[in-house]
């Protein structure tokens, strides 16, 4: 077989926000009124082209748009790829470790 | 633009099937390693870490209620892949649906294989040494199969890239 490598990337609710918030209200209902946002971290396993293609797939971003996020992940360590509220972000992050890539979710 | 070139392993049809030419040994190996990962991802073996990542990395209650969800559904949808792999290792044509899950197996065998290997940013065939492991044969047969698995890997996401271009 012909040994032709990608270089990899190296290192790795929907609800109704509420008008007023109760101030007892405990943190986890508090959270929802900020956007979670999902972060792909950098890895050293997973190829970059493979990252492209994941992005493309799961995401329908532009290929120029994939592979600036992709680089983002390969140079910067880590870049956000979707954001919504909580629930969608958690969608979005079990999508990206179904595909084996290294993605959590936390407020923005 | 960013060029991907062309598989001469796997071939986008105009029907939207791949062709496979593959050499026997090589259909060979991809079933027996799907067979072992199947094995292995019904374990708790650390060096399933990457396989299983954490989603909320700074609270540990929120992703262990993701986990009890998460996790079944992962293992789930990897059997089922590496089930897909199993019937179609011999075809000469798949469908992409099929080929996404051999790529999806593929890259699930190289995770677990780097992690065993503690892959790094510095890591290279060319600095490679087995006797850096406490079982060098294991170490350099797993570096092999990481490495091979990588150019299968390649050869696969090119044919996937034009499926993205055609829609």
């Amino acid at each position: 077989m012909t040994i032709r490598r990608n270089p990899t990337l190296v290192n790795p609710m929907q609800m109704t926000v509420p008008a007023e918030v109760n101030q007892s209200l405990p943190d986890e209902d508090i959270d929802i009124e900020r956007p979670w946002i999902v972060i792909v971290w950098n890895d050293p396993i997973n190829l970059m082209s493979y990252v492209v293609y994941v992005f493309r797939k799961l995401f329908g971003f532009s290929e120029e748009k994939a592979y600036k996020l992709m680089l983002d992940v390969h140079e910067k360590g880590r870049a956000v790829v979707s954001s919504g509220t909580r629930s969608e972000a958690e969608r979005d992050v079990h999508r990206l470790h179904s595909h084996g890539l290294w993605a959590t979710l936390e407020n923005d | 633009m960013v060029g991907f070139a062309r598989s001469p392993f796997f071939k986008l049809r105009k029907d939207g099937t791949i062709s496979v030419n593959l050499p026997d040994e090589v259909r060979q190996l991809l079933t027996q390693l799907a067979d072992e990962l199947g094995e292995a991802i019904q374990t708790d073996h650390k060096d399933l870490r990457r396989l299983f990542p954490t989603a909320y990395a700074n609270d540990a209650t929120k992703d262990a209620g993701y986990q009890i969800f998460s996790r079944s559904e992962l293992i789930e949808g990897r059997q089922a892949r590496i089930q897909t792999l199993r019937e179609t290792a011999q075809s000469e044509t798949v469908t992409e649906d099929q080929l996404t899950a051999w790529m999806k197996v593929i890259n699930d065998l190289r995770l677990l294989l780097g992690t065993k290997l503690d892959i790094s940013e510095e890591t290279s065939l060319s600095t490679f040494d087995p006797s850096d492991y406490e079982n060098p044969q294991d170490a350099l047969h797993n570096m092999a199969l990481y490495e091979a698995l990588g150019d299968v890997l390649s050869h696969i996401i090119d044919a996937l890239m034009g499926t993205l271009e055609s829609e």
